[in-house]
Parts: C-alpha cells; sequence; structure tokens
C-alpha cells in the first residue's frame, strides 16, 4: 500500500483512502482513524471526562459499577463490561473474567501458573490472575497476532 | 437456563479433574511398572505377574483421587514447600505400604526401600518437569505478547510519526 504524507500548515486534517477492494487492511486502517477519536465518557472526583482507550490499564465491575483503572487515577464508567469488551474487542481489550476487562497492552509480564492459569502483570505493577478458561482465550488472540506475522 | 449453565460448569470441572487423575494415575503407574520389570529382571525373572500390576494401576488410581482433591495437585505447586515435602513422603509412604503389603518385591525389605526411593525421584521429575514447561510456557506467552504488541503499534501514531521521519529524509 502506497502511503504519501503531506505536512500543512492551515485547515483540518484530513485523511484520504483510496482503494480497489474493501479488504481488512483498509478495514483496519478506517477502525483506526475512526476509533482514536471513540473516546470513553466517564466520571472522575465528580467531573465529567473522556478517556482514551489506550490509556486504561483495565475495566473493572464491582457492585454492579465499571471502573476504568488508568496510571494514577480511578474513573467510573457508565458502560457495561460486556459492551466495553465488544467495542474495544479490536483495540487490544479482553475479558480476562467476570468482573475484570484487560489492555493487553498494558500487560507487561505473563506467568503461566498451574492449572492452565496465567498470571498477568500490568505496567503499574498490579496483578490479574486470569482463570483455565479465559486463559484459552488469551492465548488465541496472542496467536493470532502470531498468524499474521508469519503470512 | 441458568440451571443448565450451572451443571454444565460442574460438569467441566469435573471433567477436568478426571482427565488431571487419568494422566497422574498413567504417569505413576508407569513408573510403577518400570520399578518392577526393572526388579523382575534383575532376578532373572522374564514376566511380570498381572495381579500386581493391576495392583498397581488400581493403586495409582486411588492415589489420583487423594492427590486432586484432597492434596490440592502438589506435584504441579508453584514451589516445592513444607506441604509438597510432606504430600511426596506421604504418598510414597502408601505406596511403599501397599507394595509391602500385596508382596509386590517377595517381601524383600531393600527393594521396598528402593522403591520407595525411587518414588520419590519420580515425584520429584514429576514436579521440575511441570516447572519447566510453565516457565517454557511463559517465555512462549511472553514472546507472544510482544509479538501482539509490535503487531498493534503498526497501527498506532507512533509507527505513523516513524513513517513520516523516513518520509521526509
Amino acid at each position: 500500500m502506497k502511503l504519501t504524507l503531506i505536512p500543512i500548515t492551515q485547515g483540518e486534517e484530513e485523511v484520504i483512502i483510496r482503494y480497489r477492494e474493501m479488504n481488512s487492511q483498509v478495514h483496519a486502517v478506517i477502525d483506526m482513524i475512526q476509533g482514536a477519536e471513540r473516546k470513553i465518557r466517564a466520571v472522575w472526583n465528580e467531573q465529567v471526562i473522556f478517556l482514551r482507550p489506550e490509556e486504561v490499564y483495565y475495566f473493572e465491575n464491582v457492585d454492579g459499577v465499571t471502573f476504568a483503572y488508568l496510571k494514577e487515577k480511578v474513573a467510573r464508567v457508565g458502560i457495561s463490561l460486556r459492551d466495553l469488551a465488544f467495542s474495544y474487542e479490536k483495540r487490544g481489550f479482553f475479558r480476562c473474567s467476570k468482573s475484570m476487562v484487560i489492555n493487553i497492552r498494558k500487560i507487561s509480564y505473563l506467568k503461566s501458573e498451574p492449572g492452565n492459569r496465567i498470571r498477568a502483570t500490568m505496567e503499574n505493577g498490579e496483578q490479574v490472575m486470569i482463570s483455565r478458561k479465559y486463559a484459552k482465550e488469551l492465548r488465541n488472540i496472542l496467536r493470532g497476532g502470531e498468524d499474521e506475522d508469519e503470512r | 437456563m441458568r440451571m443448565k449453565g450451572r451443571f454444565r460448569k460442574r460438569f467441566w470441572r469435573y471433567l477436568s479433574a478426571e482427565i488431571a487423575i487419568e494422566y497422574k494415575a498413567c504417569l505413576y503407574a508407569f513408573c510403577m511398572t518400570v520399578f518392577y520389570c526393572i526388579y523382575q529382571l534383575a532376578g532373572g525373572v522374564f514376566y511380570a505377574r498381572i495381579l500386581y500390576l493391576c495392583e498397581m494401576y488400581v493403586s495409582a488410581y486411588l492415589m489420583g483421587y487423594f492427590q486432586v482433591y484432597v492434596l490440592k495437585n502438589f506435584d504441579e505447586a508453584e514451589k516445592l514447600g513444607i506441604r509438597e515435602a510432606v504430600s511426596i513422603l506421604g504418598c510414597t509412604a502408601a505406596y511403599t505400604a501397599v507394595s509391602a503389603v500385596c508382596g509386590w518385591f517377595d517381601g524383600n525389605l531393600r527393594v521396598t526401600g528402593y522403591f520407595g526411593g525411587f518414588l520419590i525421584l519420580c515425584y520429584l521429575c514429576v514436579f521440575i518437569i511441570n516447572k519447566l514447561k510453565r516457565e517454557i510456557d511463559t517465555d512462549k506467552l511472553n514472546s507472544m505478547l510482544v509479538r501482539f504488541k509490535q503487531e498493534e503499534c503498526k497501527w498506532s501514531e507512533g509507527e505513523g510519526k516513524e513513517l513520516w521521519e523516513q518520509k521526509k529524509q
């Protein structure tokens, strides 16, 4: 795919995609451009803030309320874990337990545990235990990356 | 629907425990068979008693249940602590007692002692192998994670900047 970048000094930034057929690569570019603007509405310190999904370490459901854990703050989110996992699946979010959705890109280390479980250490040092059921899914997601690499 | 889901979950849990027991039973029964066969060969005997083999397999199955349901899979533990050491000695003592009662080694106490030592060695080997397996899996998981992150980065801002810098040059 040919890439042309033209710097501008005035006007709105614009992306034009010229494609012969709509394939997965073009879709990925569209998703990336559209997704970059899709922020998550959250409440922090009684204030409404908009979070970039990339900055979220994980989402957790506590007593029916969803919280987004960031580097130094925890914000309340009005979206269910199910919807978050579905909406941000392509951006590296993964349902790792009944009450948690983690950002794979924020995992710094994975450790194989007895009973086919996986312990994930996040970049902020927190540890999340992924049960056998969800560990299988995580392996599939990670392997997906490997397959694409081999192609 | 909820009942069905709960039943399914319980069934899978039961099935996974049964598979673990099956695996352990096969593993330790094989170890005992090897020792028994070596003992027979060393004595110039070229046959094995089916009854003894059956006793070994049944005891390995029973011990498998005990290991999984009571001793919490100690041979797959993360580290070899006091609990694990006691479990190894306990299971070895149980197997050794069965071998003495059933007369697998013709009442030879010295061989029965060697059998106990051999089983301890087997347990330690299984523990080390399981640990190594997990370490290899950990390496594999982390290399997959790195690859996944690199793949993701191709579509992130950083890569765009790099490409832009390359283009400018």
